[in-house]
């Protein structure tokens, strides 16, 4: 074979993540969009209020949070591996010189990078809305206690963010390859659970299980992790499952698929 | 149904976004760039902001301190509720009153009354209100709590609860759950209990009182 230049891996893999990192620079943009409504949102609902009343005084506590932000970033983080794993944007791909493995990798990176932007503008987004809170409304209002986030809570918050994120995207870029695969797969992949939630049901009489309660379950099981390095290692694991997955997926598939 | 409805939203949403991605939204690249590059400068300045806010400016919160009442008995016959951090002072009636009895009539449950005698018969009685420490979420309001009324009719002593109607509006910021879920969140809430309203009475040494109306009374001696 004749070539002028070796085609070496990290090359193409370093080409591809910043060609698609410019290209899908609108993923940020819609980004920017959700986040900008979230804390508009924020500062409009209140995410719990509550008055009491005795006989003389009347308390009328609201409570505000960044919550409303970080939980529009994670909607946005399930659109994403949807676009990235549209056959449209997927075959692009073969306008260059690629294999299916560069290609995922450099998904993968695009995806964790896009992750670490939206946590760090999600958790800079909760000072942000304290600040016009501070400005738009009366401060003699404002409990101090729980007003200034001190530096280590941003960081575990950016931390804690990301891992929620790449979570999500995981998910969603393997569900995305294995609808490229095949539409008989996404409904096995259905099939395959609740049969396993049925099966829970008819064979351990002892076991009150619902759907309900198994989606609890999951989600405790990241949720309820009060270790920031033991969530970490079970949001990473996860997320190594299902990028292997969704790796190994697209080597089944056929070109342009 | 909790899980489920959030769900349903996202799904929404992403179906949403989705439809409208293939129509493409035509604004140029460059502008979102600096819409993007405005949006980052603005959080990283709001930021800074946050920690230039005078903290004075905020309600200041206190973790709720032993309540003053178990003490209060002993406070009282050393002359020392002045001193104590527990009460703030609402104000003195100085009456004149040269009677041998008197009566004492407390339309409300909430005030405790503690009476001393005087070592002396210099025919004053002097009653001093005090409200005592009172916090929600650690603000405290004694200082918005109105003391009792008292007025001296023949040989009666009418105090009634004075209550003031009160509305407090608290803001309160909570951290976001990604960072609550990693650290034990010190709580400061305590329920409200009825503010702690005390008058403190000192009568001439020979003065006798009939308390059969006020069922709060304590008498030191």
């Amino acid at each position: 074979m004749m070539y002028l230049i070796e085609p070496n891996s990290f090359n193409i893999l370093k080409k591809q993540y910043f060609f698609k990192l410019k290209t899908n620079f609108g993923l940020i943009f819609n980004l920017i969009l959700f986040q900008i409504f979230a804390i508009f949102l924020s500062l409009v609902v209140k995410m719990t209020s509550s008055s009491f009343g005795m006989d003389e005084l009347t308390f009328y506590v609201s409570s505000f949070s960044g919550n409303i932000v970080i939980g529009f970033t994670l909607i946005w983080a399930c659109t994403v591996p949807a676009i990235l794993t549209n056959s449209k944007i997927r075959n692009i791909d073969f306008t260059f010189v690629s294999n299916r493995f560069t290609s995922n990798i450099s998904n993968i990176g695009l995806l964790i990078t896009l992750s670490l932007f939206g946590s760090v503008t999600a958790c800079l987004s909760s000072n942000l809305i304290r600040v016009l809170f501070y400005f738009i409304s009366n401060p003699k209002s404002i409990v101090n206690e729980g007003f200034f986030v001190s530096p280590q809570y941003i960081l575990i918050s950016i931390i804690s963010t990301t891992l929620y994120i790449i979570l999500v995207m995981s998910i969603l870029y393997f569900l995305g390859l294995l609808k490229q695969l095949t539409k008989v797969f996404i409904i096995l992949f259905f099939a395959i659970a609740v049969a396993i939630i049925l099966g829970f049901k008819l064979f351990s009489s002892t076991i009150n299980f619902t759907l309900i309660d198994l989606i609890n379950k999951v989600f405790n099981f990241y949720k309820g992790e009060s270790s920031l390095v033991v969530f970490a290692v079970k949001v990473l694991l996860t997320a190594l499952v299902f990028f292997s997955g969704a790796t190994l997926i697209s080597s089944k598939l056929e070109v342009r698929r | 149904m909790t899980i489920i409805f959030p769900i349903i939203i996202i799904l929404i949403t992403v179906v949403f976004v989705l439809k409208k991605n293939t129509t493409k939204l035509s604004i140029p690249v460059k502008y979102k760039k600096y819409f993007v590059f405005l949006y980052c400068t603005i959080l990283f300045v709001s930021t800074i902001v946050l920690y230039f806010i005078p903290k004075n400016n905020l309600i200041s919160v206190k973790k709720p301190t032993e309540p003053i009442s178990k003490v209060l008995r002993e406070l009282a016959s050393q002359d020392k509720l002045n001193a104590s951090t527990g009460l703030t002072q609402k104000g003195t009636f100085i009456f004149d009153y040269s009677g041998k009895t008197l009566k004492i009539f407390g339309s409300s449950i909430n005030i405790e009354f503690i009476c001393k005698r005087k070592n002396i018969d210099d025919g004053k009685i002097e009653a001093t209100n005090y409200v005592g420490d009172f916090s929600y979420h650690g603000f405290d309001i004694p200082d918005k709590i109105n003391p009792p009324s008292m007025k001296l009719m023949k040989n009666e002593l009418l105090l009634s609860d004075n209550k003031s109607k009160i509305d407090i509006k608290i803001n309160n910021f909570t951290l976001d759950f990604t960072t609550n879920q990693f650290i034990k969140n010190e709580n400061y809430e305590t329920m409200p209990l009825f503010p702690m309203k005390i008058v403190y009475l000192k009568i001439p040494k020979s003065l006798q009182i009939d308390n059969t109306s006020c069922n709060t009374l304590q008498m030191l001696n």
